[in-house]
């Protein structure tokens, strides 16, 4: 009995992963003049690719890093130590909820932008290159929103400092 | 018209399977791992493990500029009391974390995907 719920649950949780992901491909009419271009410039833009590739692999390590040891190491230890000594840090506290949901956001645009570039650079531009064309578009979009999920985590980063500041000047008048 | 009754090829089936267990434990035990790695792998690529595992082929580069900065920041005590020093304390430290989040780099800016970039706007 043991055994065929196990196999159940198995073949369910495997029937989830072959579900075939949405295609979500811009239908963009690639213009014969981009057609020629694209194979012209082929290997090096495949070379380029690849090198941004690499470099985005290790500032996404690098700023994810940065990111969770702010979060992790300075806003929750400062919000909990606050807490405990009973002060109204409600400020900061919205600020890191919205910045822990942003970062979340950044988390999920940097493995989509990822498969997109991923998908890029599997496609053949020599022979294939309205699909290059049209899988690099869908990989600026992702990238779009990447950046655009980046700055907004700076933007937190920054009204925390100023909630901070503002919680000390408080504090300092309150207290000494 | 056969002999053999539906039955006794039953038989012969049951007979056969025992005959062969061993044979088809080792068939299901490595049937049972290969499902078991497929799952295993679908998670390491759909939960973004993959993307940012910089031990893969090809990334020895970026592994190298990771090690480089691996420092062990201890970060602010979640414990104590709340006065001056401790609100300086952490003043520095955040500022500190803050200048390196905040320096100007352009980071994933979309102008390196750019046509432009690409050289696909021009002959």
């Amino acid at each position: 009995m043991i055994v065929r719920v196990f196999v159940g649950l198995a073949l369910i949780v495997g029937a989830l992963f072959l579900l075939p992901e949405p295609q979500v491909n811009a239908a963009v009419t690639v213009t014969p003049e981009v057609i020629e271009r694209v194979k012209a410039r082929c290997v090096e833009n495949q070379a380029a690719l690849n090198r941004l590739h690499q470099t985005d692999a290790f500032l996404r390590n690098d700023r994810g890093n940065l990111y969770r040891t702010i979060g992790d190491k300075l806003m929750v230890p400062l919000n909990r130590r606050l807490a405990s000594n009973q002060l109204d840090g409600g400020a900061l506290l919205t600020i890191t909820s919205d910045y822990n949901r942003e970062y979340n956001r950044f988390y999920q645009a940097y493995i989509d932008y990822d498969n997109a570039l991923s998908k890029v650079l599997e496609t053949d531009c020599s022979r294939e290159p309205v699909a290059f064309y049209n899988a690099l578009l869908d990989a600026r979009q992702k990238r779009q929103t990447l950046s655009e999920s980046n700055g907004k985590i700076k933007e937190h980063i920054r009204q925390y400092g100023v909630a901070f500041t503002d919680f000390k000047t408080g504090f300092e008048k309150e207290y000494e | 018209m056969s002999d053999i009754s539906p039955q006794s090829h039953d038989m012969i089936g049951v007979r056969t399977v025992r005959a062969h267990q061993f044979f088809g434990m080792i068939v299901l035990v490595v049937l049972i791992s290969l499902f078991l790695v497929y799952v295993a792998l679908s998670l390491y690529q759909s939960s973004g493990t993959m993307q940012l595992d910089l031990s893969r082929p090809g990334y020895a580069s970026a592994r190298q500029e990771a090690i480089k900065g691996n420092e062990v920041f201890k970060g602010f005590s979640a414990d104590g009391t709340i006065d001056k020093a401790s609100l300086n304390e952490f003043d520095t430290l955040y500022k500190q974390k803050a200048a390196e989040a905040l320096i100007d780099i352009d980071a994933f800016s979309g102008a390196a995907l750019s046509d432009g970039t690409l050289g696909l706007d021009r002959d």
